[in-house]
């Protein structure tokens, strides 16, 4: 939101608790179906050390900020039809709610929403502590405005089909960090640590009308569903190279916008007492087109500097889904489910553009191509499962899900009509999951709960033409492996102490097959996470509650490195404490601390043969709440806050502490 | 063990209490405070009661035939559930996995009639019944990446319908791939000329959707991310990815921070999704 809007909005709110608010609370006093409840607040935090990465990670900024954390307006009129607004205003932080709603039982309803909010990003890329500096940071406020508008209305008069109709507006706007650093040259190292953005403006809106009727035991629902979206970015990437001073940047700049037709239909019955029927169908109709425009800034001599320019790209998608689910429980404690879904989509792009390019020996070159591409890919899922709660205190349940896919890939480009690369790939899927698990309760006050998963997935590329050699045929086949295994233990000490244990397993294994004469495989992926936490609830008096989640993750990611000291396993620990207590300390003061403890040790300092990636890094949050009541309609709240990130491995640029000062009121008229 | 030397003066006894305070850490400062109020407000006579966030104070269970007595639609749906499969029937509340594990004890809700908000949970508007049970997606929401549930400015049901099946877009319910991520990521979902393969396996492929302790979700920030699918064969001491040495180049940076396969989820110009 810009600022003179943001103005205008908190001048109409400040006007709304000044003037409006005290006349309603007058009026209150005489009529009790009118509620009034608005909560100024005033914050200011503090920040010593990397402020963007503190906003990051506690979506805040330094400095004062205040509004109306929350207000609301109730108001039932004659013929009992409800009124009620109500929302959120903080500024300078663009975090704004606004809901309205006017509407009665068994007739219909009118409702709008307008919500904003602020994601922050950190501009630090990253650390390699053999250059000067180590990291680097773009020293801006990257931040993307988050929000919606919705209006709808609804007419749910009784025995007639219930219809709502609706707008949504959404939006992004604002630059964010990201992943591909550009490259930094010192000495004898080339690290990609320098950090890049992209500059984002996207809107989506939305018209769908929903129908749903219920006639006899068959429900009927429907929603047409239209939008329109489009999306401008621009990213930016930047190298360096820290001898000569050098250096050079690529702008990357997509536009795109599409409208699609979306039409969902669902039908469901419960036929009998024991059977439930439910059919599906989905219809989704895609037209999109866009542009793409690379720069290289300055686009030298150097070989492979790209000016790529597309003015014309053309993407149309079409898909259908259609289910049909039932659940029967022909004996008494045995309920059985089933399911399958079948699925079609077919997508179509076509790019034309001049690839201006420096190639290596010849100098720039421009050809113009045209790239088109052609999937069709369908697909058809089955379920059935069982659960048993024939044993006393127990529920037992058992799932398999089945998935076949078919994919037909066409991929072509040709430069000034020339075929440069063509691929045809057919691909076949096959996918299995199988589940066991149990939830029981013993003896009162424990209980017991748990699954044991098994998935494969088998995938076959027929690769039928691929004029370029290499890329992508060379992988014939894959298949993968995944066990997962989740146990939970609950036990309600006593009436005030409530403790649960739970341990998770996730393993997965992929095996790929190459092209190679003879083939051959080997096993390229190996995951194993053991996770375990331990959390306690207990309210020793009326007065007080306590809260404790210990959580530890042990992570481990292994890939096919073939001794190249480059690569490594991933290894994590994730240490994580959440504490809570709250206490009524009297007959007006309630105390309420939360305190958060992470410690993420992924750090991998492999300098001398590739980048310094991870990080062990400490967390602490720790936030005290003291709420008084004044009077009988009033209440006073204060909440200081701590927070602190300590990096031990990998540099000290996202270093910081800072506090937090919150003051508010709570009217209640 | 290190002992702390307190000064001790017999004509200025609050250098005693002034020294002992500067010698103590924070934490256990904070604690002493705790404690203190603990000892005045215990002193102090309240009928006050206090509830952990999840529960309504005051009320008690009532049974899930109770709520499936006016909310027979809900109750129905439950059953399609993957939350309906833990449900273990009991008596006086002591049933698990039902209605008020998640919405609150019913009893004040009752005696009211009911009504939207009155004395009831609705864990779409707050998540913390949900994260009850689930910790480790609690945990989730407190690493350092993570979607802004913590922040209150998205809820469980965003994402997943408790009552029907947990994901949206599956079972009972449907949708397209990817369908509860293009809620809100479209750009990163949209159709494109060339799509990364893994998109077609689901964004969970790569990402952590609760959180994770890597940048984007991720859940790994290195090679092993993309090394796991994209592996050959070759010479021992070089990595080749479709017969083309990717060796040095793995040092410089990970395979898309390294600002080469930059349009990791699909690009409309190259079909090495390398812009």
């Amino acid at each position: 939101m810009n600022s003179r809007v943001a103005q205008a909005v908190i001048l109409c709110f400040q006007a709304w608790i000044f003037i409006v608010g005290p006349a309603l609370a007058q009026e209150n006093q005489e009529d009790p179906s009118l509620k009034l409840e608005p909560a100024p607040v005033l914050e200011y935090r503090t920040v010593d050390g990397d402020e963007d990465k503190f906003r990051e990670d506690w979506w805040m900024r330094e400095g004062w900020a205040g509004g109306l954390e929350r207000f609301s307006l109730e108001k039932r009129t004659r013929g009992d039809w409800l009124f009620q607004m109500g929302g959120r205003v903080i500024v300078p932080e663009e975090d704004y709610e606004f809901n309205l709603e006017f509407g009665k039982e068994d007739v219909g309803f009118l409702r709008t929403r307008y919500s904003e909010y602020r994601k922050y990003f950190d501009d630090t890329g990253g650390f390699f502590p053999s250059f000067s500096p180590t990291s680097f940071d773009l020293d801006r406020d990257l931040h993307l405005d988050i929000g919606d508008f919705i209006l709808e209305a609804g007419m749910t008069l009784p025995d007639l089909p219930r219809v709502v109709v609706g707008y949504e507006h959404r939006f992004k706007e604002g630059e964010k960090s990201l992943l591909e650093w550009g490259g930094v040259t010192g000495g004898a190292f080339t690290r990609h640590i320098f950090p890049s953005f992209k500059e984002m403006d996207e809107e989506l809106d939305i018209v769908r009308v929903e129908v749903s009727h219920s006639v006899s035991r068959v429900n009927m629902y429907d929603r047409l569903h239209y939008e329109k979206f489009q999306s401008e970015t621009r990213r930016f990437e930047e190298t360096q190279d820290l001898g000569s001073g050098a250096s050079e940047g690529v702008e990357v700049a997509e536009s795109y916008e599409h409208d699609a037709l979306v039409n969902t239909l669902h039908l469901e019955s419960q036929l009998t007492e024991t059977v439930y029927l439910s059919l599906g169908w989905l219809l989704n109709d895609l037209e999109g087109e866009g542009s793409f425009d690379m720069m290289t800034v300055p686009f030298g001599p150097e070989p492979f500097d790209k000016n790529w320019q597309a003015d014309s790209i053309v993407l149309d998608q079409e898909s259908h889904v259609l289910n049909l689910n039932a659940r029967a429980g022909p004996y008494r404690n045995v309920s059985v489910h089933g399911g399958i879904q079948a699925d079609f989509t077919e997508t179509e792009g076509e790019t034309r553009a001049v690839l201006t390019e420096t190639l290596p020996g010849v100098g720039p070159a421009s050809p113009e191509a045209r790239i088109i591409s052609s999937t069709d890919q369908d697909g058809l899922e089955e379920t059935l499962g069982l659960r048993y709660s024939g044993i006393p205190n127990t529920s037992l349940f058992a799932e398999g899900r089945w998935t076949q896919k078919g994919i037909d890939l066409l991929e072509r480009e040709k430069e000034d009509a020339v075929v440069a690369f063509e691929r045809l790939t057919d691909t076949e899927v096959d996918r299995s999951r199988y589940t066991l698990g149990f939830s029981t309760s013993p003896v009162r006050r424990l209980t017991f709960s748990g699954h044991y998963r098994r998935g494969t997935r088998e995938s076959d590329y027929n690769h039928i033409l691929d004029t370029e050699p290499g890329y992508s045929a060379f992988i014939n086949a894959q298949e993968l492996r995944t066990t997962e295994i989740d146990a939970k233990a609950t036990a309600r000490v006593t009436s005030a102490v409530k403790a649960s244990f739970q341990y998770q397993f996730v393993s997965t294994e992929i095996d790929t097959f190459f092209q190679t004469d003879p083939p051959a495989a080997v096993e390229s992926g190996d995951y194993t996470a053991d996770v375990y936490s331990l959390s306690v609830t207990a309210t020793p008096l009326a007065r007080l509650y306590l809260t404790g989640l210990f959580s530890y993750r042990d992570i481990e990611s292994e890939s096919f490195d073939n001794g190249v000291p480059a690569l490594g396993a991933y290894e994590a620990d994730v240490y994580t404490f959440i504490g809570t207590a709250g206490w009524a300390v009297g007959e007006k003061t309630d105390l309420k601390l939360q305190y958060l403890y992470n410690r993420s040790d992924h750090f991998t300092g492999n300098p001398e043969d590739g980048l310094v990636l991870g990080r062990d890094n400490v967390r602490h949050g720790l936030s005290l709440d003291c709420s008084r009541r004044l009077t009988e309609k009033m209440k006073a709240r204060f909440r200081y806050g701590f927070f602190k990130n300590d990096e031990r491995g990998g540099g000290t640029a996202e270093d910081y502490e800072a506090h937090l000062m919150v003051i508010g009121l709570e009217y209640n008229f | 063990m290190k002992f702390i030397r307190l000064k001790t003066n017999p004509g200025d006894p609050g250098a005693y209490i002034r020294s002992l305070v500067r010698s103590m850490p924070p934490w256990a400062l904070l604690l002493c405070s705790v404690l203190l109020i603990a000892v005045v407000s215990c002193s102090a006579p309240s009928r006050r009661t206090i509830a952990p966030a999840g529960m309504v104070k005051g009320a008690e269970p009532v049974g899930m035939e109770t709520c499936a007595g006016c909310h027979e639609e809900e109750a129905r749906e439950f059953e399609n559930s993957s939350h309906g499969r833990y449900f273990i029937p009991g008596e006086e509340g002591e049933e698990v996995m039902a209605c008020e594990a998640c919405h609150g004890q019913g009893s004040l809700h009752l005696e009211v009639g009911g009504g939207v908000g009155q004395y009831i949970i609705n864990p779409s508007r707050n998540p913390e019944p949900c994260l009850q049970c689930h910790a480790q997606t609690r945990v989730a929401f407190n690493l350092e990446y993570h979607h802004p549930v913590r922040e209150e400015r998205l809820t469980c049901t965003n994402c997943h319908d408790p009552h029907g099946d947990i994901y949206l877009a599956r079972g009972m319910r449907m949708g397209r791939e990817n369908a509860v991520c293009m809620q809100c990521h479209r750009e990163q979902t949209r159709p494109r000329v060339f799509v990364h393969e893994a998109l077609r396996e689901g964004c969970t492929v790569c990402h952590r959707p609760h959180g994770s302790i890597n940048d984007k979700l991720l859940k790994e920030n290195d090679n092993n991310l993309c090394l796991k699918c994209h592996a050959q064969l070759s010479t021992p001491g070089t990595v080749l990815i479709g017969d083309f040495s990717h060796t040095t180049r793995l040092a410089e940076g990970s395979c898309w921070s390294a600002g080469c396969h930059t349009a990791i989820h699909g690009s409309d110009i190259n079909p090495h999704l390398r812009y």
